[in-house]
Formats: C-alpha cells, structure tokens, sequence
C-alpha cells in the first residue's frame, strides 16, 4: 500500500528557529558581559565568556544539523541556497558576539567618559537591531503560512527597515566614537588604542550581520503582495 | 450446478476481501488530508467516507467497472471457452488480493487499481491470447495514469496560485475570504455536478442533455453561492474588524511609498520646493512612527490566518465528500470488475458479455464492502495518516482535494480506472509547486514510477500462475 504521509517533510523553519535562539542565548550574554565591563567587574567576564562560547558551539551544532538533514529529494518553499545562507548569517551572529566577548577579555580596559558613553550607545543599538531581527525568524511560519506574501509580508518589510535604519544609526555612533578615539589617541598605548579600534569594528557587525539577515528573508517575500 | 455456486462463492468471498482492503488501505490516503487539517474530526471523516464512498460505488461505479469486467479482455473471445474466462476473472482477482497482501507486508507502494488491471491484463493475453485483450483500451487506460496525477497536480497549482493572490496576499485575508467563497464553492458544486451529471447516469437510467445537465449544475451551484454567503455573513465579523487595527501595516506601506516619491523627486531636483518636500518627508516619517509604536505585538500566526484557515475548513468539509465520492466511484471497480465478470458469464453464458451493464445491487454491495473495510480497520489508518499530515492546512487541503476530487470524476465518468492516491499525490505535489508547502519528499515520485514498472508484471504473472493452479482443479467441469 502506498504510505501517503511519507510525503510530507519536516519544514526547515522550526530548524532555523531552533538554532536562532540559541544565538538570542549568545546576544543575551553578550549584553550581560558589557553590564559587567562598564561596571568594572572584570574578573567576572571571564566566566560569562566561557559560557558564551558554549552557546555558540551548541548553535553550531544546530547549524550542522540542519545543513546535514537539508536533504536534496526534499522539494521545499524557500530556495535550498537562501535557506544555507540564512541559516550562515545567525550563524555568524553568534561569532561575532564570540568575539567580542574574547576580545573583551584581552586587557582590562577602562574607558575614558567620552568614550564610554559612545560605546554604550553603540552596543545598544547594535543589540536592538539583533532584537529585531529575531522577531522576523520568529515569523517565519506565520510568513510559510500567507505563502510569503500579504500582510505578514509587510510586518517583515516594516521590521527590515527598522533594522536598516537601526544600522544606520549604529554607523553614526560609530564614526563619533573613532573620531573621539583618534582625538585622544596619543594618550592611549598602542594595544589600548588597538583594542578600541577593534571593539567598535566588531561590535558594530551585528547590526550589520542582522540588517543582512533581515534583507535576505525580506528577498523571499519580494514582490509579492 | 454445484460447480457454479461453488465458483461463485470463491469470487464473492475474494471480492469481499478486496473491497474490504480498499476500505481498509486506500480511503485513508483520500480522507487523511481532511483529517490532518483538522477541517474533520476523525469520527465526522469516517462518517462523510462511508456515506460519499457508498454513493458514489452505487451510483457511478458502474463505468469503471465494465472497463474492468468486459473492456480489458474481450469476453466474446472466449466463444465456447466460458469456463476459461471465468476462471481467468477468479485468478485476477485472487492473484490482486494475493499481491497486495505481499505488498502490504513488505509495505511496497502499490495500487491496487494497478494490479487489477495486471492481473486481468495477464491472464488475458497469455490464456485468451493476443487478441483478446482489447489494446487501445489498455492504451487509453495506460495514458490516464500518467494524465491524471499530472492533470491533478495542475489544477491543484493552479487553484492554490488563485488562493494565495486572492487571500494570502491580500492585506486583509479574512475579509477576501469570505468575498471568495462562495464563489469557490459554486465553483465545486458545478464541477461535481456537471462532471456527474454528463451524458446522463446509467444506473439510475438518468439520461439527461447536456442543456439540462447545466441547468441543474448552476441552478445548484447558485444556492450554494448565496448559501454560503449567509453562512458567511454574521460569525466572522469579529475576524473582518480585526483588520481594521491591523490596516497599520497597509498605511506603512503606504506612508514609506509616499516618502520614497518624496525622496526621487528631491533627487531629480525639487530647487525651488526643497525645503517644503523636506518639511513633508520629515511630517511622512513621524506619522509613520507614531503608527509604528501602536503596534501591537502579535502572536505566531496571526488571528487572521487562522479565520481563514477556519474558514477554508469548512470549504474542506465539501472538497472532502468529493473526494469519497470520486474514489468510492473509481476504486469500487477493481473488486466488482471481476465479480460481475464472473457472475455475468455464469449467468448468461450464451451472451458473452453483451449484457454489460453491471447489476445495481452488485455496486450497493461493493460500496458496502469498503464501508465495513473503513470501519473495521480503515479509521485506524485514517488515523495515522492524519497525524503525519499536519502542515496540510485547510487552504492547502481544499485545493488538493478539489483537484484531485476533478480528476478521479472525470475518470470514473470515462470508465477509466486510475489510482486515486496517485492523483491526491499529484494535487499535492501541485500545491506544493505553488511553493505553498513547506517540504515535500520527492521520493514518493520514484514510488509512483515504481508501482506502474512493478505492479503490472507481478500481478500479470501470479494471475497466470493462479490461473493455472484454477485450471488445474476446476478445468474438467464445465459450466451449467
């Protein structure tokens, strides 16, 4: 006899949705390690780190699944390659925020008032922009369900340029904290003024990494509606 | 005498157990899609299964079934052979029930609609001789199983591509689907009817004009449409106010075009207007993010997708008597074929298949074989199967059932026997091209394509050695 339920797969968005929140897990701590940074409990970072990394290797895991079980006779409602490409761009999230944890913990840096308030402007807008991104993988299903158009279409249209802007944004508190990092740069030392560079550079891919995350699903509700 | 009653108690006992299996295997795969979208209880599905499935074997079985009983093999070939095509039909139908119990253990995608015909096939053609089985109806036969998964599939594409620019896309889903459908359903009721009613119905020696035939179908068709829309019009109010706080979106979408017109025609150059088109595209953006903070959060899948959903259900409700129906009409063939075969050429053994129309009470009781099949065993694997089936949402089901409900109609009405779950498989596929599936398992291609290659040699070659087992023990009597 013909077993018709063989027919019907596993979608891959619950896979995607899975792995998203263990990097909502990594952005998370993310936020708690800078709390702690411009707080001044450095010894307490460390730990927070570590556990990070974790996150990140158990998002991995997820990922590697998922790619793994993204079998070729399976006929699917997103493209196999914008799926891949998606399921990367989380994935590069949780690296990033892997990295600037690590990167934190190199020396025990004290920020100068100017900066410090810039810093903090940009690792909140950076992590809003993350926050927002994630409410748009939470959508997927919704948006599987309206086959990728109409109104849920639009939520992830208006969500999209929210993020734009939000990296927008993020840019231009970037650009004033280097330009008050080079202002007091001949009274760092070379690695402080290394560090900072560093920090700004990588804090600000999130905002990044999540407006490109965001444009990509926005490409899979594209003129439709 | 005693040698009939006793061929005749072998071939009602292994039609009995073929209808049974139908009820038991083959309705599942039509009904599991209804219980899956949650549009039908099991017990409600059951209960739409047993009526449709009994209706539509005692009323437009019959076509299939004298394909089945005189088109494949030519009884008159058998002039003064009667016993030889008696017992030819008896090892069919004993070797089909033979194969699917083998199939069935080793869970072999087969249709039993396949075997059938190639056991008949095979007897035909090696006992009766080349000439005995009529090829261009085995030709016609043949091509309707490739046609009919593709033609399923291609409505299923087509209805499905409908829905989603009429409803998904719409900005305001709940309110376009109760504009749609009652057309929807009009537009069922005057497929079913039309495709029933043409050319008249011979069991119930209905003969109507085609004129009329459209007259009944749309004079239907239209008390469905205003049916539906009374039924429409009041319990999903609060579903159509819903859109109103959820217009937002709409006006967003509105607000970031009129500032991107702004934007352009600032970059063409606006000189003399500039710092006006400034102060608008700055008065545009505040608008917008007022209208954004009063957003709401929404839950997973918004409320209106699922009034949809909940609307297309109970579309599903009628694409699923359609569905029973179509298959009850179709598949009550393979085990009645062989049987009014056999009980034809035992009666009347001078006439040689002229007399073929099939007795009524033969198809009320292959329609009440697959009904006891259905409840002995077949509601356990309609069971099963709906559980596997969940993404199958209800605006997903309707349009599969639609089209594949079209289809197995259209083949019953030419007498062609098909396999129904090839073309529930087909509509899907259909569906899911429109991209409206999250993951279909193409494999299930290979299987299909494995069922005609497999089934038709097998059953072919255990009808013959059956039949020579039948020779064997009965081949010294002759009849009457």
């Amino acid at each position: 006899m013909f077993n018709f339920a063989k027919l019907f797969g596993k979608g891959p968005f619950s896979g995607l949705q899975a792995h998203m929140h263990k990097v909502e897990g990594c952005i998370a701590k993310l936020q708690e390690i800078f709390d702690l940074f411009f707080e001044g409990k450095h010894e307490e970072i460390e730990a927070k780190a570590l556990a990070l990394s974790d996150e990140e290797h158990e998002a991995d895991i997820i990922k590697n699944e998922i790619r793994n079980n993204l079998s070729k006779s399976y006929f699917l409602s997103v493209d196999r390659s914008q799926l891949l490409d998606i399921i990367h761009l989380q994935d590069s999230i949780a690296d990033q925020a892997e990295d600037v944890a690590q990167f934190l913990v190199m020396r025990r840096l004290k920020a100068p008032a100017t900066l410090e308030k810039l810093l903090r402007d940009s690792v909140n807008k950076n992590i809003d922009a993350f926050w927002d991104v994630v409410k748009i993988i939470n959508k997927l299903d919704a948006l599987e369900e309206a086959s990728f158009g109409g109104v849920e279409a639009e939520k992830v249209r208006t969500l999209t340029s929210q993020i734009a802007f939000k990296e927008h944004e993020a840019d231009v508190i970037k650009g004033a904290f280097l330009k008050e990092l080079f202002n007091i740069a001949d009274d760092l030392s070379t690695a402080e003024f290394y560090l900072w560079n560093y920090h700004i550079e990588h804090i600000n891919k999130i905002s990044h990494l999540s407006e490109k995350l965001a444009m990509r699903i926005d490409t899979l509700v594209a003129i439709k509606s | 005498m005693a040698i009939d009653s006793i061929l005749i108690f072998i071939v009602l006992v292994a039609g009995m157990y073929m209808l049974w299996n139908i009820g038991a295997n083959d309705v599942a795969n039509a009904m599991g899609t209804s219980v899956g979208s949650k549009a039908l209880t099991l017990k409600n599905a059951v209960i739409i299964a047993a009526i449709l499935e009994f209706v539509g074997a005692f009323v437009l079985g019959g076509n299939v079934t004298e394909t089945i009983q005189s088109g494949i093999v030519n009884p008159s070939m058998f002039e003064g052979r009667t016993m030889v095509f008696v017992l030819g039909m008896i090892s069919a139908l004993l070797a089909t029930a033979l194969w699917l119990q083998v199939a069935t253990f080793f869970r072999w995608p087969v249709s039993t609609t396949h075997a059938i015909v190639g056991a008949v096939l095979g007897f035909g053609s090696v006992v009766g001789g080349i000439h005995a089985v009529d090829w261009s109806c085995v030709g016609s036969i043949a091509l309707s199983w490739v046609i009919s998964p593709v033609f399923s599939g291609i409505i299923a594409f087509l209805l499905f591509t409908y829905v989603q620019r009429k409803v998904l896309f719409s900005l305001c889903p709940v309110s376009s689907t109760i504009k749609i459908a009652p057309y929807m359903l009009a537009g069922v009721l005057l497929t079913v009817f039309i495709s029933l009613g043409s050319n008249g119905i011979k069991n119930l020696s209905l003969s109507l004009s085609m004129g009329t035939v459209l007259l009944i179908s749309s004079v239907i068709a239209t008390i469905g449409f205003f049916a539906a829309k009374i039924f429409l019009a009041k319990p999903f109010r609060e579903g159509m106010a819903i859109h109103v706080s959820e217009l937002q979106g709409e006006q967003l979408h509105a607000i970031s075009k009129a500032t991107k017109h702004l934007a352009r025609f600032k970059m063409i150059g606006a000189e003399p207007h500039a710092s006006e088109v400034n102060a608008m595209i700055i008065n545009l953006k505040s608008i917008a993010d007022e209208l954004r903070t009063r957003k709401k959060e929404e839950s997973h899948i918004s409320l209106e997708y699922q009034i949809v959903e909940k609307i297309f259900a109970y579309l599903q409700i009628v694409s699923a008597c359609c569905v029973a129906f179509a298959h009850g009409s179709n598949d009550v063939a393979n085990a009645v074929g062989p049987v009014a075969a056999v009980l034809d050429m035992i009666k009347n053994p001078g006439t040689l298949g002229h007399s073929s129309t099939v007795p009524i009470w033969l198809l009320g009781l292959g329609g009440l074989g697959i009904v006891v099949g259905l409840a002995t065993y077949g509601w356990r694997v309609i069971e099963t199967i709906g559980e596997k089936i969940t993404m199958l949402t209800p605006t997903r089901g309707f349009c599969a059932e639609f089209a594949a409900a079209t289809s197995i109609l259209i083949a019953s009405k030419m007498g062609l026997p098909i396999s129904t779950t090839q073309c529930v498989v087909g509509a899907v596929l259909g569906v899911g091209l429109a991209k409206g599936l999250s993951a279909l398992n193409l494999k299930v291609l290979r299987d299909i394509f494995m069922s005609w290659v497999l089934t038709l040699p097998c059953s072919a070659i255990t009808a013959i050695l059956v039949y020579y087992f039948l020779n064997a023990l009965f081949g010294s009597y002759s009849l009457g």
